[in-house]
């Protein structure tokens, strides 16, 4: 019986605190990517790939941040993406990458970068999931 | 009289440990500092095709949010004063720095209203090393004030 109250106490903390989540926070996710990385980032010697404009960034830092001084570091996965639930406001976005080694299509390793984006606005709902990219002007630091 | 010897030992311990603390932190923490600047901004939110009233020099940017990162997760940010300074303690290591403003709505002194947007500058990295203080400058690309 103390079992089956304790279980139902949980279950009522845990519902109220994803009810509390679901109303007061939004969701945002994107990617991260490297413009031109393909064609400029080829390691030396090696020919340039073509029909290669834009690569995903994996471990790319992603920052949150709002005007009272909250601020989120999180990273890109394997593919450049990146997902984090945030309290409803208005943030602004930026990614950067340091000391960054690409594989290009070719399995190729590339140069060293180091690039970084602008901030951008966003504005994050209740129960909403919002869609960001970000792009990285970069450059070689190898 | 014992007491009084107990009560001067522990302040003695005391002050000891706080210097020492004082110490560590100074010699192992590293800061960053710097001035936010709007380029080629002008005070005032000057009249537009108003000869002479070119104001490219750079102006300190208040009010203004600085952003530190590194790459294991840590991140912080500050906000810039009245003269557009701005200084954090860091533990030593390598960070990208950026900074933002909201878009904000100044009243000039004859009452008239005008919204600026928001504005950005890139992430720029630096290095920290401890007990030592880097000074970094960053400016907004357009920034009147």
């Amino acid at each position: 019986m103390q079992a089956l109250l304790a279980f139902g106490v949980t279950l009522v903390i845990v519902l109220l605190v994803a009810g509390w989540t679901w109303t007061t926070h939004g969701s945002l996710h994107g990617s991260v990517t490297l413009a031109g990385v393909c064609r400029d980032m080829a390691a030396d010697g090696v020919s340039p790939v073509t029909r290669c404009d834009e690569a995903p960034v994996s471990g790319a830092n992603v920052i949150v941040s709002a005007a009272d001084g909250m601020t989120i570091n999180m990273r890109t996965d394997s593919h450049g993406d990146f997902r984090m639930i945030v309290p409803i406001g208005s943030y602004e976005v930026g990614a950067w990458v340091l000391q960054w080694r690409g594989v290009g299509p070719s399995k190729v390793r590339g140069r060293l970068v180091t690039g970084g984006s602008v901030f951008r606005v966003v504005s994050v709902v209740a129960r909403t999931d919002l869609r960001m990219d970000l792009s990285l002007a970069w450059y070689t630091t190898s | 009289m014992v007491t009084r010897r107990r009560l001067f030992a522990f302040l003695l311990v005391a002050g000891f440990g706080v210097l020492l603390a004082f110490g560590w932190a100074l010699f192992t923490r590293g800061a960053l500092e710097g001035t936010v600047y709007a380029g080629g901004g002008c005070p005032g939110n000057p009249p537009k095709n108003v000869p002479g009233y070119g104001c490219s020099a750079p102006v300190a940017a208040a009010n203004v949010t600085v952003v530190v990162s590194s790459s294991d997760g840590f991140a912080a940010s500050v906000r810039t004063g009245r003269s557009g300074r701005y200084l954090l303690a860091l533990p030593p290591g390598t960070y990208m720095v950026a900074a933002w403003k909201s878009k904000w709505e100044e009243v000039s002194s004859n009452g008239i209203r005008s919204v600026h947007p928001a504005v950005e500058t890139q992430f720029w990295p630096v290095r920290i090393s401890g007990g030592q203080t880097v000074r970094v400058d960053l400016a907004f690309p357009t920034f009147a004030m």
